[in-house]
C-alpha cells in the first residue's frame, strides 16, 4: 500500500473519482503559471466559469494535503481532489501535460508528481540536501529546477532534475544561502535562457530546527544564472540587508519590457522597522548592466511579511500584487514599485492569477478579483470560503479547463 | 540595578507564585496544592546551562573516552583473536555495546541541540546520518593516520553513525551464515564456489580508521564540555540592554530548538523512514525502513534517549510536582514555566500531551512486530508527537511569549 494515500475526503461529500486524471481535471488541462516562458506558448482558452485552484493546505488535525479546490457552484470552495502528504507541501508547478509537482518545505525531503496517468511519484531528496519548497520548469521544458540547501556548507544549490521522473542529474550553485523561489525566463530581450533564484539569505542548517541563525549576517540576493551552464550572469541585492528576498513574478510592461517583482519578508530585530518594511522590490531594465533592484515606494506599514507575489491588471495596466499575510491585505503596486492600493483580506497568502484574474487565499477562503480592477471597489466579504478545516499554505496555481 | 528579562511584558506584573495541582496522575480531589514560583528567562537558562547540561556533558565525555579506549583495545587484540567466531563475536559485541552507550549519552546531551552543540554544529560533526558508505570507503582509501589527517576527511564519513557502519560491515559471520551465503543462488547440481565465502577479519587499517573516528568523537566531547562549562558559568542576569538581548536570544533558541528536537525525533527518526518505504516504488517494496540506527534495540534505545531528554526539559518530574524547581538552582521544565506564568489549564494539557507520547513510546515492543503493525504503532507515536508540536506552536509558545523562528503560521 503506498503511503501516498489518496483520499477523496468522503467525509466532506466531495467525491470525484477521476483517479486517472490529474487533480480530477481533463488531461488537456493547462496551467496558469504566470511566467514569461509559459506566456509565449500559452494556449488561448475561454475564461473558465468554474475556476479550479491547485494548492497545499493543512487540515484541523494538522495533516497535510495537496490537491485541487473549485467552486463550480459559485459559492464556497470545495475540495475536488486531495492527496495526503507526509509533511507540509509548499510550492507547486503545473506542467504542460497537466501533471503537478509539489515541493516540500520545512522539512524539505520530497517532491511529488501527480501525473495525468499513473500513481503519484515520490522523489526523496538525497542525504546532504534539503529542498526549499519551490520548483520550476527550465527553459528547455525537460528539466525540473528545485531550490535546495547543501547541508554541509549551508549554501544554496539548484537541482536539475528530469521533469518526468524527478531524478537529479546536475546541480548549479544558487549564489547564496536559503534559496527559495526559482523562475525560468526565455526572454526576447536576451540571447540566453536564464534562471532566476531568490536567495533568502538566512543561515539555516538541518540541526537548527525552528531557529533562524546569524540574522545580522543575512545576505539575500536575486541571482540570474545561465540556464545551460549555471554561470552567474548577474546578482542584485537591496540596500536593507534584513529583507529576505523570497518570491518572484514576472510582469510585462506596455512597452514590452519585463519587470521582476520580488516579494520580501522582513527580519529586523526592531518591531517597528519590521512592521514598516516594504513588501516588494522590482528589477527592471535587465539585462542592462546598471539594472537595479529597487524597494517599493509609498507603502504603508503592512507588518513586513510578503507571502506571495503575482501579477494582475489594474487601471488598464499590469501591476504586482503582494499578499501582506500579517497586514491582512493584498497590496498592489505599479510596475515601478509604487504602492497603489490594497484589498483587505485576513491572512492573505496564496496568490493565483490567470487571464487578468486573481485569487487570494486567506483565513476566510479565497478573495476573487475578476477582470480589470479599474471597476473594482474592494469591499469586505467578496471572498468565498474554503472548507472549514482547510488552512491554505502560501501558494496556489490557477487551473483552467481547456 | 540588575534588570531581569521576563518572558513577557505582562509578566512584569504577574503574581510571583501560583497554586497548582501538583499531579496529573492522581484524581483532582487528591491533588495537593503547592506554590510554583514565577521563573524569569535567567532562571530558565541557568537551569539548562548550569544545572541540566553539565552532568550530561560529563557523561558523554566519559562515554566518548571509554569508546576511544575500547576501540584501541579492540584493534590491538584483533590479530590475536584469529578467525574463531566466538571470540570475534564477543569482541565486536562488547565494542558495539560501548558504542550504544556513547550514542545514548550523546543523544541525551544533544537533544535538543542548543548553545555550543548548535554553534559547533556538533550534530553534523559526529552524528551525520544517513551514513554514506561510499564516502567512508573514500576516506579509507586516503589511509589517514592521525587526527590531523582526519581533518581532510568529510564529516559524512566520520562520527558515531560511521563508526557503527564500519563495525557492522566487518561483523563476524558465524560458519553457518557463511555456508548459507555461499549456497545462495546455486541451482541443484551446481558446484560450490571455488573460493568459499569465509569471514574476513577487519583489516588493521580499517581498525585504525575506527580508532581515529572514536578519537574524533572524543575530541568533540571534550570541546563541548569546555564550552558548556563557560555557558554554565554565565550570569544570565541582564546588566544592560545588550545583555538582555543575549539572554532573550538564548531563551528563544532553547525553546525553538526544543520544538526542533521533537520534530527531529518524530519526522527524521521515526516517520520519514517509514514513509520513505511506504511511498517507494516496487524496487524497494518490502525493505525495512531505513532507521538511523541498526536494529530494533538500538533504534528503540535511541528514540527513548531523545524523548527522555526532551521530557526532562518539557515536563515536571513527580518529585518536582511535590517541590517545584527553585529558581536559578535547577532545571525549569516548560511545564513549570507555564505554571509560573499562571497558565494552569494549559500546563495540564501540556503534561497530558507529553504523557501520551511517553505511553506510546513505552508501549513499543522490544522486538518489532509484523511490518504493518509496526508501522501503525510508529505512526501513532508520530501522531502523538505531532500533537505536542501543534499544542506548542499554537498555544505554548504564545503563552511563553516566544517567537518561533520558522513558525508553521509562516508560509515562507
Amino acid at each position: 500500500m503506498p503511503m501516498a494515500t489518496e483520499r477523496l475526503l468522503a467525509r466532506r461529500g466531495v467525491l470525484q473519482a477521476a483517479a486517472s486524471v490529474a487533480l480530477g481535471l481533463p488531461l488537456s488541462a493547462v496551467c496558469a503559471v504566470a511566467s514569461p516562458a509559459a506566456a509565449s506558448s500559452k494556449r488561448r482558452v475561454s475564461p473558465p466559469e468554474a475556476p479550479s485552484l491547485a494548492a497545499c493546505w493543512d487540515d484541523a488535525q494538522g495533516r497535510h494535503w495537496a490537491g485541487a479546490l473549485n467552486n463550480h457552484a459559485g459559492g464556497a470552495w470545495r475540495v475536488a481532489r486531495a492527496v495526503e502528504l507526509p509533511t507540509r507541501g509548499h510550492g507547486l508547478l503545473c506542467q504542460p501535460d497537466g501533471s503537478l509537482w509539489v515541493a516540500a518545505r520545512r522539512p524539505g525531503d520530497w517532491l511529488l508528481r501527480l501525473s495525468a496517468t499513473g500513481r503519484p511519484r515520490w522523489c526523496w531528496v538525497e542525504a546532504g540536501r534539503a529542498l526549499c519548497g519551490h520548483v520550476a520548469l527550465a527553459p528547455d521544458g525537460r528539466t525540473l529546477l528545485s531550490t535546495e540547501i547543501d547541508l554541509d556548507t549551508g549554501m544554496g544549490v539548484l537541482g536539475l532534475r528530469d521533469a518526468a521522473s524527478g531524478d537529479k542529474h546536475a546541480e548549479y550553485a544558487s549564489g547564496g544561502r536559503d534559496p527559495h523561489c526559482v523562475l525560468a525566463f526565455s526572454p526576447a530581450l536576451s540571447t540566453e535562457d536564464t534562471i532566476w533564484v531568490a536567495n533568502g539569505g538566512i543561515d539555516t542548517a538541518a540541526e537548527t530546527g525552528r531557529s533562524k541563525r546569524n540574522l545580522a549576517q543575512m545576505d539575500a540576493s536575486i541571482a540570474c544564472l545561465n540556464a545551460r551552464t549555471g554561470a552567474m550572469l548577474g546578482q542584485w541585492r537591496v540596500p536593507d540587508a534584513r529583507l529576505s528576498l523570497r518570491h518572484l513574478a514576472w510582469a510585462r510592461t506596455a512597452a514590452d519590457q519585463w519587470v521582476l517583482g520580488v516579494a520580501l519578508q522582513a527580519e529586523h530585530d526592531d518591531p517597528g522597522a519590521r512592521a514598516a518594511a516594504p513588501l516588494l522590490a522590482t528589477l527592471s531594465d535587465w539585462p542592462r548592466a546598471d539594472a537595479t533592484l529597487c524597494l517599493a515606494q509609498g507603502q504603508p506599514a503592512l507588518a513586513g511579511y510578503g507571502g506571495d507575489v503575482s501579477v494582475l491588471r489594474w487601471r488598464g495596466a499590469p501591476c504586482f500584487a503582494v499578499s501582506a499575510t500579517r497586514g491582512h491585505q493584498v497590496a498592489l503596486y505599479d510596475l515601478q514599485g509604487r504602492y497603489a492600493a490594497a484589498l483587505p483580506w485576513v491572512q492573505a497568502g496564496a496568490l493565483a492569477a490567470k487571464d487578468g484574474r486573481l485569487w487570494a487565499g486567506g483565513r476566510d477562503g479565497w478573495l476573487a478579483v475578476a477582470g480589470d480592477l479599474a471597476d473594482h471597489t474592494p469591499v469586505a466579504g467578496q471572498g468565498h470560503a474554503t472548507p472549514p478545516d482547510v488552512r491554505l499554505d502560501n501558494h496556489a496555481l490557477a487551473l483552467v479547463r481547456a | 540595578m540588575r534588570a531581569g528579562v521576563p518572558f513577557a511584558h505582562a509578566a512584569r506584573l504577574a503574581v510571583a507564585t501560583v497554586s497548582v495541582a501538583v499531579s496529573m496522575a492522581v484524581p483532582t480531589a487528591a491533588r495537593a496544592q503547592v506554590a510554583v514560583p514565577y521563573y524569569s528567562a535567567e532562571h530558565a537558562l541557568a537551569g539548562v546551562y548550569a544545572h541540566h547540561l553539565p552532568p550530561l556533558s560529563q557523561a558523554f565525555q566519559a562515554q566518548a573516552d571509554a569508546l576511544e579506549r575500547a576501540t584501541a583495545q579492540h584493534c590491538a587484540a584483533l590479530p590475536s583473536l584469529g578467525n574463531g567466531n566466538a571470540p570475534l563475536l564477543a569482541a565486536f559485541t562488547s565494542l558495539h555495546t560501548q558504542w550504544q552507550q556513547t550514542m545514548a549519552a550523546w543523544e541525551a546531551l544533544s537533544t535538543p541541540a542548543i548553545g555550543p552543540v548548535l554553534m559547533r554544529r556538533s550534530q553534523r560533526q559526529i552524528d551525520f546520518w544517513p551514513t554514506r558508505h561510499e564516502l567512508i570507503q573514500k576516506a579509507l582509501d586516503k589511509a589517514p593516520q592521525t587526527l590531523a589527517d582526519m581533518e581532510r576527511v568529510g564529516t559524512l564519513a566520520k562520527g558515531l553513525p560511521a563508526f557503527e557502519a564500519l563495525l557492522l560491515t566487518w561483523w563476524p559471520l558465524n560458519p553457518a551464515q557463511a555456508r548459507a551465503f555461499d549456497a545462495r543462488g546455486l541451482a541443484p547440481g551446481d558446484k560450490p564456489k571455488a573460493v568459499p565465502f569465509v569471514h574476513r577479519p577487519m583489516p588493521a587499517a580499517t581498525c585504525q580508521y575506527l580508532v581515529l573516528v572514536a578519537q574524533g568523537v572524543q575530541v568533540e566531547a571534550r570541546e563541548l564540555a569546555l564550552e558548556l562549562a563557560t555557558w554554565g558559568a554565565k550570569d544570565w542576569q541582564a546588566q544592560s540592554e545588550s545583555d538582555a538581548e543575549v539572554t532573550r536570544a538564548a531563551l528563544v533558541e532553547w525553546l525553538n530548538q526544543w520544538l526542533g528536537g521533537v520534530e527531529r525525533l518524530r519526522w527524521v527518526h521515526i516517520e520519514k523512514p517509514v514513509k520513505t518505504v511506504q511511498t517507494a516504488g516496487n524496487a524497494l517494496k518490502g525493505n525495512p525502513p531505513p532507521f538511523a540506527r541498526r536494529g530494533r534495540e538500538a533504534n528503540l534505545a535511541d528514540w527513548r534517549a531523545q524523548w527522555a531528554s526532551l521530557k526532562a526539559q518539557g515536563q515536571l518530574t513527580p518529585a518536582q510536582r511535590r517541590g517545584p524547581p527553585e529558581p536559578g538552582q535547577a532545571l525549569v521544565p516548560i511545564e513549570a514555566l507555564l505554571l509560573g506564568k499562571g497558565h494552569i489549564t494549559l500546563a495540564q494539557r501540556w503534561a497530558n500531551a507529553l504523557n501520551v507520547v511517553t505511553a506510546r513510546l513505552d508501549a513499543l515492543p522490544a522486538a518489532a512486530p509484523a511490518r504493518a503493525s509496526d508501522h501503525r504503532q510508529l505512526l501513532a507515536l508520530g501522531g502523538a508527537l505531532q500533537a505536542v508540536t501543534a499544542l506548542y506552536q499554537n498555544e505554548v509558545a504564545t503563552a511563553l511569549d516566544i517567537p518561533l523562528g520558522f513558525s508553521d503560521a509562516d508560509g515562507d
